[in-house]
């Protein structure tokens, strides 16, 4: 079905410091040490919390020599935008239901 | 990943007619009990208004009679279309928008073309409320949400 958003998404993104370091990715692929410069926690914080994004389907990896490049991988967030897709279609059937049972007067 | 969701419907009548139908008579067809902040309390909404002027508001009369502000009018011509800010839930920080317009089509009908876009920021709303999960739009989504990954 198409509206169906998954537990894990959502428990990866209820800890601000996730959607932080997702933030962060979303300027571009960096690897775990940068993203440790760049935000208010220590590396292996910065390490789990990947894990726990990387598990969720909303981060990728990949190696680069002896280090690892984290990124954003699209189509994590595409199932909130797939229920929020619904929602309108719900709100737009409603709508076109209201036009069809009420025909506009002819002028 | 962030492109503007757009949803387009056509109905059949004049674009004058679809928007006086969409902005003045909103109540009278909006999905009260599911799309609305009163479910929280198991209830239908009173109503939906969308005030008729940029600046206007757009909010809930809740099943109590309280008002939840929805968001503001950003454009509003008559027979053309209007647009709001979208921050249900009070997310006033991050609001998303809704644009609604109303294009004459072949037969008679109109096409109605909803966009909204900055969606993304809804998902602050999806991760809040499972820690905030019986405050209006919070228990909307988060049940719904909640049976979807259920499913």
């Amino acid at each position: 079905m198409a509206n169906t958003l998954s537990d894990s998404v959502l428990a990866a993104l209820a800890d601000p410091t996730r959607r932080q370091v997702l933030e962060a990715l979303r300027e571009g692929p960096r690897s775990v040490g940068v993203l440790a410069e760049r935000l208010p926690v220590s590396r292996p914080a910065v390490s789990q919390h990947l894990k726990v994004l990387t598990d969720a389907g909303l981060v990728t990896v990949h190696a680069q020599g002896t280090r690892r490049i984290y990124a954003v991988r699209p189509e994590g967030l595409a199932e909130l935008r797939a229920w929020l897709d619904g929602f309108w279609t719900d709100v737009l059937a409603a709508f076109a239901a209201e036009i069809a049972l009420n025909p506009e007067e002819p002028q | 990943m962030t492109d503007p969701i757009v949803k387009t419907i056509d109905v059949p009548c004049s674009p004058a007619h679809a928007f006086n139908v969409f902005a003045n008579r909103i109540a009278d067809w909006w999905p009260l009990d599911g799309h609305a902040a009163s479910a929280a309390a198991g209830k239908a909404a009173l109503g939906v208004t969308v005030e008729p002027r940029v600046g206007g508001r757009v909010f809930e009369t809740m099943h109590d009679g309280a008002i939840d502000l929805w968001g503001e009018v950003l454009t509003y011509v008559p027979g053309e279309g209007l647009s709001f800010t979208w921050h249900p839930g009070n997310n006033k920080a991050h609001p998303t928008h809704v644009s609604v317009s109303f294009a004459a089509v072949a037969n008679g009908a109109c096409r109605v073309t909803l966009t909204h876009s900055g969606w993304e920021a809804w998902a602050d709303r999806a991760a809040d409320m499972r820690e905030n999960y019986n405050k209006g739009w919070d228990f909307v989504f988060g049940q719904r949400f909640a049976s979807a990954a259920e499913a």
